[in-house]
């Protein structure tokens, strides 16, 4: 299954430490292989570091792609983490809204 | 002899600190010469200093959530992340089993790479500070590997000047509040994470003060001064004049600090019984409760773009009303003024396609927008009048350039309440409009407009943008963005005078109606509402308390008087050092 999804960042400093902390944290909750693009870069949405050198600033686009069993629950996730504006997430760390 | 040497950097946290350097001198890491074991020894070793780490983490995340509060638990949980990140793990893994190197060695090729990419990225991106975080973790691994224990920041003198190339967040949070007076860094940005913390704690900081480490010994007594507006600079072995100067600078926040903290939700009423109106903006639905909480009774402007901003789509009738309600319950009797839609070719909306512009500041934005849009205008309106019902509210309408955008503002208006009387929809009737002055313009035909509505509010960082001719976003001309310029005052005086004419209150809303400098002139002036950030209230309230309003219309004639902004900003100055006991932050 491959399903894509996108979305504005639109929080105040763009997708930075926290943002892209849960971010990761609620990729990492999918097994589907997940890519966010912004413009012309790529990261694996499951890499921290790969997502935080992508500078995702306020204002921006992203595409997030994922192609695996629960592609489709995981980007719904990803999209309605960045829409709600990370306050609605699913980390695995038993804390949800 | 006395040496007083000065040196200068950037602003991090503000304030005064006076003690005894700490020089933090962090032995280099040493990557081991013993060579390695089998590849799966080191492989071995890794995960268990990986394991350690991430255990480690989760307790300082515990700590500094529990010191400087939860929002600062997050710094160690993004290190955790790192920490636990696979990709990363197999990257040093492969580059053990590659090169059949020490787990050490594999983590610094691996970890030094990343932070090398880090710092290539763009000098002003966000994320370019997240390489402290990096730094952390990386000699947290190493440490781990090596078997050794945290640093001993514990034997830091308490009231020090902790003085480091750089400091990273998990040796800040390992602190007990009160230990460290100040922090001067050699590196370091105002965005890192230290510089947050720093500022929640109210430590005074100062970064990217050059040749700091072979200049300073530890003990040497060092002045950490940060003040806004002025220049951030150490001065080291200060001579005994400069070290009483900063002495009783310090006493004097202090003072003042607590002063303000006692006016605290106080009526703003002069020494002499003139009374105007302080209210606070509001620019989310999370700026609400520290409204509350500095002792706001009333928002003076609520800027509704956040709502549209939020949402994926044009946001429906219902949503709007829905999140109105809420700022507007809370603040009655006080009141919220709600201003329409505010944005421009220079904020993209979700849901509704603005052209490009070359120059957005002049285009299309704030009214222009909602009128070239009735239905998305109407639908605001709806939503505004209905929320009214909850409480009292006025609608104050942007970028009105004259009387006949306004008259057709006011005509959708009345539209949008036939809507509602024929839906049968509650809603409140009469709701009192305002007109935003910040177009030289609707400046000059401020007596017309004010005819009719029922208020006018002046927004100073507009209409200095639109005085002086200087795209306030535009790096290269902010020279010329003078707000104390005294064009900007007299505009002011001009529009307080014709709205009066026309029995209208004359509000600030910008930037300088939280000014504590220019709060006494726009008094003076016969300004009857100030609306400004909360954190801005306390002062001003005591600023207002403390003040006499015939002193202030005497300041507000020689501020109108004068021919520049420095002589406007100098008149300002000596009356506040004249009024006021505290000095000013």
């Amino acid at each position: 299954m491959n399903t894509t999804g996108t979305v504005v960042v639109r929080n105040e400093h763009g997708l930075h430490s926290r943002p892209a902390d849960l971010f990761v944290r609620t990729a990492r909750c999918f097994t589907s292989e997940i890519t966010i693009t912004c413009g012309s870069n790529q990261a694996n949405a499951k890499e921290i570091l790969r997502v935080l050198l992508l500078n995702v600033n306020p204002g921006t686009e992203i595409v997030i792609t994922a192609e695996g069993p629960d592609a489709d629950a995981a980007v719904q996730a990803l999209v309605q983490l960045v829409i709600s504006d990370f306050t609605v997430f699913n980390d695995a760390s038993g804390r949800d809204l | 002899m006395e040496r007083e040497v000065v040196i200068s950097g950037r602003p991090a946290a503000l304030g005064v600190a006076i003690g005894p350097a700490f020089v933090l001198n962090r032995s280099g890491i040493q990557l081991p010469s013993t060579p390695a074991g089998t590849r799966e020894q080191e492989k071995k070793r890794l995960q268990e200093a990986l394991s350690r780490t991430i255990s480690q983490l989760e307790e300082v995340n515990a700590i500094a959530s529990s010191t400087t509060g939860a929002a600062m638990g997050h710094i160690f949980r993004a290190q955790q992340t790192i920490a636990e990140d696979e990709a990363i793990r197999e990257e040093i893994c492969t580059r053990i089993h590659r090169t059949a190197c020490s787990a050490e060695e594999a983590v610094h090729h691996v970890m030094t790479g990343y932070l090398r990419l880090f710092e290539d990225l763009q000098e002003d991106a966000y994320n370019r500070s997240r390489s402290a975080d990096i730094l952390d973790l990386y000699r947290r691994i190493m440490r781990n590997l090596h078997g050794q224990e945290e640093p001993a920041l514990q034997t830091i003198p308490p009231n020090s000047i902790l003085v480091a190339e750089e400091l990273l967040p998990s040796e800040l949070a390992q602190l007990n509040p009160g230990i460290v007076a100040g922090i001067v860094l050699q590196q370091g940005t105002p965005t890192s994470h230290v510089a947050i913390i720093a500022r929640k704690q109210r430590i005074p900081m100062i970064v990217q003060v050059p040749d700091l480490i072979d200049t300073l010994r530890s003990g040497a007594t060092v002045i950490v001064d940060v003040l806004p507006g002025k220049i951030a600079r150490i001065h080291i072995e200060p001579r005994e004049t400069t070290r009483n100067h900063f002495l009783e600078q310090q006493r004097m926040l202090a003072q003042r600090h607590e002063n303000f903290n006692a006016y605290r939700g106080a009526e703003p009423e002069t020494v002499d019984g003139h009374r105007v109106v302080l209210s606070v903006n509001v620019g989310s639905s999370e700026d609400l409760v520290p409204a509350l909480r500095e002792g706001a009774k009333r928002i003076g402007l609520y800027r509704s773009e956040f709502v549209y901003l939020a949402s994926r789509a044009l946001p429906t009738e219902e949503r709007q009303y829905e999140i109105y309600k809420a700022a507007v319950a809370r603040f009655t009797p006080g009141g919220t003024v709600i201003r329409t839609l505010d944005v421009g070719g220079d904020k993209p909306l979700p849901g509704l396609t603005l052209p490009h512009e070359d120059n957005p500041f002049l285009g299309f934005r704030g009214l222009r927008v909602s009128l070239e849009y009735p239905d998305m205008f109407r639908t605001q309106l709806r939503a505004i009048l209905r929320a009214a019902d909850a409480g009292t509210v006025q609608i104050m309408f942007p970028m009105v350039t004259g009387v006949a955008d306004l008259e057709r503002a006011l005509a959708i208006l009345g539209e949008a309440e036939r809507e509602l009387e024929v839906a049968g929809v509650p809603h409140a009737k009469h709701v009192e409009t305002g007109v935003m002055i910040e177009i030289p313009s609707a400046a000059l035909v401020a007596e017309a407009l004010a005819r009719r509505v029922s208020f006018l509010s002046i927004g100073t960082n507009d209409l200095t943008q639109y005085l002086t001719a200087t795209d306030r976003l535009n790096s290269m001309v902010q020279w010329y963005h003078r707000s104390y310029d005294p064009a900007v005052f007299r505009t002011i005086a001009m529009v307080v005078e014709a709205g009066h004419r026309a029995g209208c209150p004359v509000g600030v809303c910008g930037e300088l109606g939280g000014d504590p400098l220019s709060i006494p002139a726009l008094i003076g002036m016969g300004v009857n509402e100030l609306s400004m950030s909360s954190y801005a209230l306390p002062e001003a309230t005591g600023i207002i308390r403390e003040g006499v309003f015939t002193a202030m219309q005497e300041l507000s004639k020689t501020v109108l008087a004068a021919e520049s902004d420095a002589e406007v900003l100098a008149r300002l100055e000596a009356f506040h050092k004249k009024s006021y006991s505290a000095p000013r932050l």
